[in-house]
């Protein structure tokens, strides 16, 4: 069961690394205003790593077959 | 104002070119957009009240984990679709330079068009102000009319549609004029050197 959490937990962070490798080439090549791309792409850059940074250490605390257990078993 | 976008810069931007205005969509446009993302934060928010509620069946600290993970999660979703709906709106943007109007319009992440028009083939340009809150908060639309196409070239709610409508007149006339003048002297230096010759 932890494996499947897993394979879909992937599946979701990739689509959010996807989107923002998307975010981030649209800010550097179509932003027609250096000055404020030079303040917005190392702030979305930072806050999304440390989201996505703080994300997975929440997902591998969580006590998942604790919680299987209480919903199929308990 | 022509010096407030010595900053900026457009792909295809010709070096002899200055760009004199960029317009984006008004606020207005945006904000209900952004209701969405409000709407989210307060679910958001909201959920600490209900995992209160609940927390006699759900007080274990595992499960207190799994809400942690649950809202970081919806966090990085509101974050990623504010970022996708200011880009829609940021990107979307009409460039009016000494030479023509640019349009540059983004559709989401993954959509692009540009569109330009020269400030010669402008033929007659409209504004259209409809509605309580546009006139209140003055932005509408304006089309321009070109000389060679049959499709009009449209700004989609943009603010002070008056100004920017005046703005594309008094460039059109100016260039009108430069071009007689260009013309004029051509004329007059072939009478001359016709008149030399004979």
């Amino acid at each position: 069961m932890f494996y499947l959490i897993l394979t879909l937990y992937a599946i979701i962070v990739l689509t959010f690394v996807f989107l923002y490798a998307f975010i981030v080439y649209h800010l550097a090549k179509y932003s027609i205003n250096a000055s404020l791309n030079k303040i917005l792409l190392p702030l979305f850059i930072i806050i999304s790593a440390l989201l996505l940074f703080s994300n997975m250490l929440l997902f591998f605390s969580v006590k998942w077959t604790a919680i299987f257990s209480q919903f199929f078993i308990g | 104002m022509e010096n407030s976008f010595n900053k900026y810069h457009f792909d295809g931007q010709r070096s002899d070119e200055q760009i004199l205005l960029v317009l984006h969509r008004h606020w207005f446009d945006i904000l209900s957009q952004f209701f969405i993302i409000l709407i989210m934060l307060v679910l958001l928010f909201g959920s600490y009240g209900l995992t209160a509620v609940f927390y006699n069946n759900f007080g274990d600290p595992s499960f207190q984990m799994l809400f942690a993970f649950l809202r970081n999660l919806f966090f990085i979703f509101i974050w990623i679709t504010f970022f996708i709906i200011w880009i829609d709106y940021y990107f979307d943007v009409w460039i009016i330079t000494s030479q023509r109007i640019v349009n540059i319009e983004q559709k989401g992440l993954f959509a692009r068009q540009t569109s330009e028009l020269r400030l010669e083939k402008i033929q007659d340009v409209a504004t259209d102000v409809k509605g309580v809150i546009p006139t209140f908060l003055n932005y509408g639309n304006i089309e321009v009319q070109t000389a060679a196409e049959t499709e009009k070239f449209l700004f989609r709610n943009i603010p002070d549609p008056y100004a920017v409508k005046d703005l594309i007149m008094k460039l059109q006339k100016k260039f009108e004029h430069t071009e007689d003048v260009e013309f004029t002297d051509m004329l007059s230096k072939k009478i001359h050197h016709d008149g030399d010759a004979a």
